[in-house]
């Protein structure tokens, strides 16, 4: 048997300080959470906006209140599902409406979607982190026809 | 050592959160923007347009109606730069509003320099088809 070469032996050349390395580690991993985190506020940010949008444009070309509502509320989930979000973490308000269903009334809607605390791609996302919110108004169509009343905009 | 590294990640820190933050807000201004702008339009005069074919506005209604749907939206505290009528590079009249925001940073405050806030400008038009 060949004994073990001379530089193999002793202390000599251990890297001083590697008991550190799991701190740095972990500051790694807890950065990378926060940019994963950061992003994905942003991303649900970019999707309730879409939403909402998406919600007041179809509301305001409704021909009653009531499947205006109904129209928004498919176009708002549609679009968070165009976006890959999950629609139980999503609430969508209902519409308000000021002045009522007329031509130049204003219509507000809002989207509400809960981040998760974490996100595992393929798994899921898990525990809330924040409710990011956004809020689309817009006037039903002064020039459009089906509403009685003139427009008082 | 660790100062200069905590420095970094303070940087490298305020970029994620605060260009992030200062994007979301720049989009959702944009979207202001364009809502206001389409609203806008209904200070259309539709009696002139219908009698000579001139597009008219009621200037201060546009302004009110600009100024109510910043109010109702998610940036009340965007001013309101400019509302008219310009004309595109076609001709054509449009109607422009451009809106401004100052955005609190969140990181930047705590690093060397006087930057705590940024100004976000954005303008959005919409064509007037005739």
């Amino acid at each position: 048997m060949k004994a073990p070469l001379r530089r193999c032996r002793g202390d000599s050349g251990q890297i001083g300080g590697i008991e550190v390395l799991p701190f740095g580690f972990l500051i790694f991993v807890a950065g990378t959470l926060l940019l994963a985190n950061v992003w994905g506020v942003i991303d649900a940010k970019l999707a309730t906006t879409s939403a909402a949008r998406e919600g007041a444009r179809a509301f305001v070309e409704g021909d009653d209140v009531y499947s205006a509502a109904a129209e928004a509320e498919f176009r708002a989930h549609e679009s968070l599902a165009a976006y890959g979000r999950n629609d139980e973490r999503a609430t969508i308000s209902a519409p308000t409406l000021p002045r009522g269903f007329t031509r130049c009334g204003r219509v507000t809607i809002t989207v509400t979607y809960d981040v998760p605390a974490l996100f595992v791609p393929f798994i899921g996302g898990f525990g809330d982190l924040a409710p990011v919110e956004s809020t689309y108004t817009e006037l039903i169509d002064p020039f459009r026809d089906g509403l009685p009343g003139p427009a008082v905009c | 050592m660790f100062p200069a590294a905590m420095l970094i990640v303070l940087v490298l820190g305020g970029m994620a959160i605060d260009v992030g933050l200062s994007q979301v807000r720049a989009r959702e201004l944009q979207s202001v923007a364009a809502s206001s702008a389409n609203d806008a339009l209904a200070s259309l005069d539709v009696v002139a347009l219908r009698n000579t074919g001139d597009i008219r506005f009621d200037q201060a209604r546009a302004q009110f109606i600009v100024a109510e749907s910043v109010a109702a939206g998610p940036l009340p505290s965007a001013t309101i730069d400019f509302v008219g009528v310009q004309l595109d590079s076609l001709g054509r009249a449009e109607f422009v509003v451009t809106l401004s925001l100052d955005v609190d940073l969140v990181i930047a405050p705590a690093l060397p320099g006087n930057l705590e806030t940024t100004r976000i400008t954005r303008t959005q038009s919409v064509t007037i088809l005739g």
